[in-house]
């Protein structure tokens, strides 16, 4: 792209210079040369919109030919603002495919490869410069990167629970340890009224901060050193494990200090973090699609339906759990997708987690007819760490109530389920 | 909420005696200083005395504010529901709510009182009032709010969030 404009604005320049002062041609040509050498390498390495830019501020000088160079420009103009379009259209289209919208989502994939051959080369560059912003800069999300924030849920890998265990902070944190931190105000002649209270005090209100919502103290950790080191401390982390793991008041909580022992370095603020745990603040949704082959009165075409639709899992503290199979958008039905739920394809059940092998159980009966009961064996993943995200498919079976016999479903439609959250479902944890 | 009738109706003619910091004098009645378990403890040690129990660790006006409190709740049952309580934010009565509507300097000092005359649900009330304060702050707008610098250098402050990110909302 970058080549072809950088082409077109010399050989614009070649054929309208003869009726004109030779001399100022020729003084600008040599200029121009400088730049472009100088640029060539910078114009390598940006985006198609730079160099819209940078011909624009070269062609200034050429007062004399002006319509030739407006023009020119415009082409280029109109033609990196349908790159741009092409990538817009081509970003909606791949919203359209996930939410399951084949039809809207193959017309956009058709128009952004009309505007441009290689849209797919240009989102993929895209989408690698707005994660690699992601990481090292603080994420100024524009409205781009907030869209593809979305994509990575599904594009990075999934496999990393334990593996990424190297705190980043943790060198930091053991630094600030043996430092005497105070707090400095952000208005000089402002005192801090919280700089009054004890420490261990601060950690109380840390225990209701988490109570209410685990990233709030996320981002309190951000505030200044002193409460990133308090933020940290292990107490407040043992509290929410307990309340987290340990479910069940008979068992001891020897197992769980074990644990947190040999496995999380005795840091409880990890184990909260990498322990595998199903989450209750939102649904796990998978969409599911296939293809049906139409009938049709003629031999020439061929119509394909794509049906598609989604299923919804919410898993409860208490072990109980809801499954949903709907062709409804989940806009339309998260919201009040509880026990209460009004629908007929509502399903109730229990659920177990197995923490050594990640594997949730589901145990569902049927609500009308108690027939059959139906056995579902997910895996739980995450797609980042601490996520605890995705539920992948291990089985699917149901078993005849009266018979016995065992029916297995196929799982070849089914997609993994990946987890939303939902704020009206409450905490964090 | 239970009404414990007899109880109130014995210590209605007791009065305890209690010193501020500054030395102003306060007299509440027994069952409202009882829900102080330091000076529930105090007062099963030491028995029937018409001595003054000093506070040096608080003022009269933090004092009168934690009176005006537990006079509000004298009848409530205070269990020692030990973290059982799966409460948000949200049910803060309105009461209490009104009640915490202080400047900081003010919640702080209810926050080390009721931390030192041990009156849980008063520790609890303040430190959810300030964690009402925090929640769904960004941190720029908690530094405002407690008057914070920022002493993280941008490579610090980019390592934490990048540490933080499991807990951001996607």
């Amino acid at each position: 792209m970058t080549n072809s404009s950088t082409q077109n604005v010399r050989s614009a320049a070649g054929s309208s210079s003869q009726p004109i002062n030779d001399t100022v041609l020729e003084e600008f040509r040599k200029e121009w040369k400088i730049e472009v050498e100088s640029k060539k390498l910078q114009r390598d390495s940006t985006p198609v919109i730079s160099s819209v830019e940078s011909s624009e501020i070269r062609a200034q000088p050429l007062e004399h030919l002006e319509e030739t160079k407006d023009s020119d420009v415009r082409w280029i103009k109109s033609k990196s603002t349908e790159n741009q379009n092409a990538l817009d259209i081509y970003i909606q289209a791949i919203a359209f495919e996930r939410e399951g919208n084949m039809g809207e989502a193959l017309i956009r994939y058709q128009q952004a490869f009309k505007l441009d051959r290689h849209v797919d080369y240009t989102y993929k560059k895209h989408y690698n410069d707005a994660m690699r912003e992601a990481t090292t800069s603080e994420g100024t999300s524009s409205e781009l990167f907030k869209h593809f924030e979305q994509e990575t849920m599904i594009a990075r890998s999934s496999s990393s629970t334990s593996s990424t265990t190297n705190d980043s902070v943790y060198n930091l944190i053991e630094t600030l340890r043996d430092q005497r931190l105070e707090y400095e105000p952000l208005e000089p002649n402002k005192n801090i009224p919280i700089a009054k209270l004890p420490n261990e005090l601060i950690l109380c209100i840390l225990k209701q901060l988490l109570l209410f919502d685990i990233a709030s103290v996320g981002r309190f950790s951000l505030v200044c050193k002193k409460f990133l080191l308090l933020t940290r401390e292990n107490s407040i982390w043992r509290f929410v494990c307990l309340r987290a793991f340990h479910l069940d008041p008979r068992e001891s909580i020897y197992i769980l200090q074990k644990d947190v022992m040999k496995k999380y370095n005795n840091d409880w603020h990890r184990m909260f973090i990498e322990r595998p745990r199903i989450r209750y603040d939102g649904a796990y949704i998978a969409l599911c699609y296939y293809l049906r082959p139409g009938s049709t009165e003629n031999v020439w075409n061929q119509p394909i339906h794509l049906v598609s639709y989604y299923r919804f899992i919410r898993f409860f503290s208490d072990g109980t759990c809801i499954k949903l199979q709907s062709f409804r958008e989940p806009k339309a039905i998260i919201r009040n997708f509880g026990f209460d739920y009004n629908s007929k394809d509502l399903l109730t059940g229990c659920w177990e987690f197995d923490e050594n092998t990640s594997q949730v159980n589901i145990t569902l009966t049927e609500t009308s007819a108690m027939k059959h009961t139906r056995y579902i064996k997910l895996s739980l993943k995450s797609t980042e760490r601490g996520k605890h995200n995705k539920l992948v498919w291990n089985e699917y079976y149901s078993i005849n109530n009266l018979t016995g016999e065992k029916g297995t479903f196929n799982l070849r439609n089914d997609k993994n389920f990946i987890f939303s959250k939902v704020k009206s479902f409450g905490m964090g944890w | 909420m239970a009404t414990g009738s007899t109880s109130t109706n014995i210590s209605e003619l007791k009065k305890i005696k209690l010193t501020s910091s500054e030395g102003t004098e306060f007299v509440v009645d027994k069952d409202v200083g009882e829900k102080s378990i330091l000076l529930k403890n105090m007062l099963e040690d030491v028995g029937e005395n018409d001595m003054a129990i000093p506070l040096p660790n608080v003022t009269g006006p933090i004092l009168t504010k934690v009176i005006e409190y537990c006079t509000h709740h004298r009848d409530d049952f205070f269990i020692s529901q030990d973290d059982d309580n799966k409460k948000t934010s949200d049910d803060i009565d309105e009461w209490d709510s009104e009640f915490c509507k202080v400047d900081q300097g003010t919640l702080f000092e209810l926050i080390l009182a009721a931390n030192y005359l041990d009156i849980k649900p008063l520790l609890d009330l303040t430190c959810k009032t300030v964690a009402n304060m925090i929640k769904g702050k960004s941190p720029e707008e908690i530094r405002k709010t407690f008057n914070i610098a920022n002493d993280f250098t941008p490579e610090e402050e980019i390592q934490v969030k990048r540490e933080n990110e499991w807990c951001e909302e996607r």
